[in-house]
């Protein structure tokens, strides 16, 4: 849809998720739909808003997930958006959830971002060096009153949120290509909690014909979190996602999730996952994925908090939604 | 795709499921060591007396969130303290208290030497058996708690008669891994720690 001679696309997602087995919540719930909205506002600006609702105890909340005014048109080779945003660091923390390969995030991910990421008001900026080979430089900087999904102001941090993604692409044989990111994040909240991310992330394609055939999706955090008085709760995650592509529009992969906490009450403990997938997609509008969530956090002498939820999702686009770049 | 070899692709899936019904043993998240052991005496999965417990299984992560079903029974001017998100000698954490005089039960929070004191329903029997939900998000800055009377099945935040979103003040966060009890004059009768029963 687009409003006519404006230039105005606008495009809705749905997500449906089900959960069922122990861990999950046993119903399926429309976990998320969004209202995307974007546009040139005028000869050198361009403008995205987007709103959302997510199913939060039993109501769908409506809220501004994204709103922003950018431009790549004032620098050369540099492109910037200010508003709010989700912030450009990592690989998931960048797409919107409907848009993951998978249902659920990571462990790693919850922990270190939240359930679906970290969406903040600030400043990017990011520059494509003039380079012979593909290097983009993120930088940005937010409010950092909050980290993570909240209905709240936030308190004023010591440090704002601020990160840095320096990314690489280079094409693989067999018509592949990869793309890795170096990321940063840092921020010191009001209780002088200091919390320092770095991590990497790595996403391979291989395409035959007219779809992916192989994709290997992963992201490796290590996080390093000061707080007063001298403890830490320093921890390190990954997720690696491999999935193949039957034919165009099936597809079966299978995630494993590990983390663990480095404090000296957490290092011997590791938090694991382990996800098949099995996914169908008609076309690029819709995607229908089961999938089945096997994890829980192994001990010395056992272990805690196992969950195996079953999980059913349902994802749709209506009207014309933005491609991501790789 | 023929769904024959649909089938066969899901067979293994279907395997993997199966084997992961298979579950390993649980240690006991309860194992505890005395902070202070003063009169405190051990009854059935509780303690009687007063004196500090800590348990010895550690929290996920200093800023990890849980949550605490606690059922106890004060006597007159008797009082307990769940600690959460402590060092293994209870310092440091995010502190909710009941106290009881005559027949008004009281709520405290305290994080170092900020306390802030909230309000328990009537309907609560200050003389008798209490239970109560007590949800610690040690994550959110400053930690967010919420606390629900036991007659609750559900817990969205509205429901809560304590939410430090919008109603009393959270005096911060705990730094520490451990969680306990200081019991005065009162008996702790039961416990369960799971995940947060309010998710936003």
């Amino acid at each position: 849809m687009s409003g006519a001679g404006t230039g105005l696309q606008i495009s809705a997602a749905g997500d449906l998720v089900g959960e069922f087995g122990k861990g999950g919540t046993g119903r399926l719930d429309p976990r998320e739909t969004e209202i995307l909205f974007f546009a040139p506002i005028d000869q050198t600006f361009d403008g995205l808003a987007t709103m959302a609702a997510h199913y939060e105890t039993g109501q769908l909340f409506f809220e501004v997930h994204e709103l922003t005014i950018g431009s790549s048109k004032l620098i050369p080779r540099t492109r910037f958006r200010l508003g709010q945003f989700f912030l450009g660091v990592g690989r998931l923390n960048s797409f919107h959830r409907h848009d993951w390969p998978f249902t659920s995030a990571p462990k790693v991910h919850r922990d270190f971002f939240d359930k679906e990421g970290v969406n903040d008001t600030g400043l990017e900026v990011a520059h494509l060096f003039p380079f012979s080979f593909y290097l983009d430089l993120t930088l940005g900087i937010t409010n950092g009153w909050k980290f993570g999904h909240s209905h709240v102001e936030g308190t004023k941090p010591v440090q704002p949120t601020h990160y840095a993604r320096l990314a690489t692409y280079t094409t693989l044989p067999w018509s592949g290509g990869v793309q890795v990111g170096f990321n940063y994040l840092g921020r010191r909240a009001s209780n002088n909690f200091d919390t320092r991310l770095f991590g990497v992330d790595l996403t391979a394609k291989w395409r035959e014909a007219s779809f992916v055939r192989f994709l290997l999706q992963s992201e490796f955090w290590y996080r390093i979190l000061s707080l007063p008085g001298g403890a830490n709760d320093n921890a390190f995650g990954m997720y690696i996602f491999p999935q193949y592509g039957l034919d165009s529009q099936w597809s079966v992969g299978m995630r494993l999730d590990a983390f663990s906490g480095l404090s000296a009450a957490s290092a011997s403990n590791l938090d694991y996952g382990l996800v098949p997938t099995i996914q169908y997609k008609a076309s690029e509008f819709s995607t229908i994925r089961a999938s089945y969530n096997w994890k829980g956090r192994l001990i010395a002498g056992g272990e805690q908090n196992s969950e195996r939820i079953f999980e059913l999702q349902a994802i749709f686009l209506l009207g014309s939604h933005p491609a991501h770049d790789f | 795709m023929r769904l024959k070899t649909v089938y066969k692709l899901i067979a293994p899936l279907i395997l993997i499921v199966a084997l992961g019904s298979c579950g390993k043993a649980v240690t006991d998240p309860y194992a505890f060591t005395f902070v202070s052991k003063g009169t405190l005496t051990n009854v059935g999965a509780g303690f009687t007396g007063t004196g500090s417990i800590v348990y010895s299984a550690a929290l996920a992560s200093p800023t990890s969130n849980n949550s605490y079903r606690v059922t106890f029974k004060l006597d007159d001017t008797g009082s307990i303290t769940l600690v959460s998100n402590s060092s293994n000698t209870l310092v440091g954490g995010v502190s909710v208290k009941f106290s009881r005089s005559g027949g008004t039960l009281s709520g405290s929070l305290t994080v170092g030497t900020t306390t802030n004191a909230f309000t328990i329903p009537g309907t609560v029997d200050a003389t008798g058996s209490v239970t109560i939900q007590i949800d610690i998000h040690n994550s959110e800055t400053p930690s967010h708690v919420l606390a629900w009377t036991s007659d609750k099945t559900t817990f969205p935040s509205a429901s809560a008669f304590l939410n430090t979103d919008g109603g009393a003040v959270s005096p911060g966060n705990g730094t520490g891994q451990y969680w306990g009890f200081i019991l005065a004059s009162g008996t702790l009768t039961e416990v369960a720690l799971s995940s947060v029963k309010f998710s936003d």
